[in-house]
């Protein structure tokens, strides 16, 4: 196996779990994100000699967050995939076990990461799941370092608020 | 603003954290390499030199269009048409028109059949009928005849273009002879459906030499088979549909839940509409199994695909 593939492979398994983790909170569905990791690691293939070993893992974090914001604005996505992943939205039907506990847990933060605006969820994304510094996130985004403390404070009040209001909604409904 | 008290906060915190644990789908990282390594392929074939005959083919179109461009450029209204009123009429445009449009239309001709993967191309000669038996384990078709292609498995749910390699994986089934069919499996799908299916490279293949298709498939549930000529196609893709695309030939095939050998001729297929002309297998675009969305959810194998011979 050349040595490029060998690196290429080792950059997938560091960074395949980051990459799609990203997708899912960014607003992709499970199956519209294991797309979407093979287009970005895509992108990474093709300027794989550009892209220095240390700069990998923020140049994927950048690609993914524009593959993703791509995909939710295309009209194949909106016509398409909003229909399909049913089970990641809230549902206020009784759970049966606690594996869809877990899973109505993520479909509740989904709902509330959707309430925030794009930007904000972008740094609260990197810097509160992904618990990226505050520079490695200045670096994927473009932005000073200011402005993401500012965004992420932003985000995270907001995203308290929704995640209250969805909770109370959901013990209303029980 | 009402601050969130403690067990808000905590709340929130789990949901975090569980999101921050949160896996990826098993062997994601395997099947991204897979799909990694079959776009690759399809870019090297994509930057392969033209065989020899096709190149000597390109030489002749492109000697042809320039003879013909020397003809439209020199030739005088009236002067030496055989064909007297339709040449004077165009001589008359031509001579209307501006010196870029006279040329444009023998040169997108050119250009056209330049393009046109079919020219030149040899048919199969109908007598190496095997298709994939899926033994060798990748996801190309058998290299007979001249024939290349990649199996790929396309759901609604992928983006247009994504669609990933598929593998054979080992039957349930399997004998030291026969050990790997192909295998899709999925759930409730409300579109257009999913389809296994490969194209044909260049995206022109003549299986005139051959009378249908034969193959071994297991379900239960119902496919559709499909060789798609070019003309139903869109261009974009490869093909040179310019309207009522996607209307390819099929013939519907009710699937048991053990292996069967089916046969399919050219002449039993159907395409949706009245009187459609037969299937012209001269110009096979690709070969697709189709699945439609009210046969979802879907468990279908494959396996053995051949041309079936006269």
């Amino acid at each position: 196996m050349p040595q490029t593939d060998l690196r290429l492979r080792a950059a997938v398994s560091n960074h395949v779990a980051l990459v799609w983790r990203v997708l899912r909170r960014t607003g992709l569905g499970p199956a519209d994100a294991e797309d979407a990791s093979q287009d970005v690691f895509w992108v990474l293939a093709q300027r794989f000699e550009d892209v220095p070993e240390r700069a990998q893992k923020s140049f994927l974090v950048s690609t993914a967050l524009r593959v993703a914001s791509d995909r939710k604005h295309s009209k194949w996505h909106r016509s398409v995939s909003a229909g399909l992943d049913v089970e990641a939205r809230v549902s206020d039907a009784p759970l049966p076990d606690e594996a869809l506990e877990i899973r109505r847990a993520g479909a509740l933060l989904d709902e509330a990461l959707a309430t925030l605006e794009e930007f904000e969820r972008s740094v609260f994304v990197l810097a509160e799941l992904e618990q990226m510094t505050r520079a490695e996130v200045a670096e994927v985004l473009g932005i000073p370092e200011g402005t993401v403390a500012s965004r992420l404070k932003r985000a995270r009040e907001s995203l308290e608020i929704a995640v209250r209001r969805l909770r109370s909604r959901s013990r209303a409904v029980r | 603003m009402k601050i969130p008290d403690d067990d808000e906060r905590q709340a929130l915190e789990r949901l975090l954290q569980a999101a921050r644990e949160e896996a990826p789908p098993p062997e994601l990282g395997e099947r991204v390499l897979e799909k990694l390594a079959y776009r690759a392929r399809l870019e090297r074939i994509a930057v392969l030199p033209p065989r020899r005959s096709y190149r000597a083919a390109a030489w002749s179109l492109a000697l042809l269009a320039a003879g013909v461009l020397l003809v439209v450029l020199t030739r005088k209204p009236g002067a030496d048409a055989p064909i007297a009123a339709e040449q004077a009429a165009s001589a008359r445009k031509a001579a209307a028109a501006p010196a870029g449009a006279i040329a444009s239309v023998p040169a997108q001709q050119s250009a056209r059949l330049a393009n046109d993967p079919c020219v030149g191309r040899a048919p199969g000669a109908g007598s190496q009928p095997l298709i994939d038996d899926f033994e060798d384990g990748d996801d190309e078709i058998s290299p007979l005849e001249g024939r290349a292609g990649f199996w790929r498995w396309a759901r609604e749910i992928d983006a247009p273009g994504t669609a990933p390699a598929l593998i054979p994986v080992p039957r349930p089934d399997a004998t030291r002879a026969n050990r790997l069919a192909q295998h899709v499996k999925g759930g409730q799908l409300l579109d257009w459906g999913a389809t296994v299916e490969f194209d044909f490279r260049p995206a022109c293949y003549d299986a005139s030499k051959y009378v249908g298709v034969s193959f071994q498939a297991r379900g239960p549930g119902r496919v559709y088979v499909a060789p798609r000529e070019r003309s139903v196609i869109p261009i974009a893709e490869g093909g040179s549909c310019e309207a009522d695309c996607y209307n390819p030939h099929v013939a519907k095939i009710e699937l048991e839940s053990v292996w069967r050998t089916y046969q399919v001729r050219w002449s039993e297929l159907r395409q949706r509409g009245i009187g459609k002309p037969a299937l012209d297998a001269r110009h096979l675009h690709s070969l697709a199994f189709l699945i439609r969305p009210e046969d979802t959810p879907y468990d279908v194998w494959l396996d053995d695909l051949r041309f079936l011979q006269r």
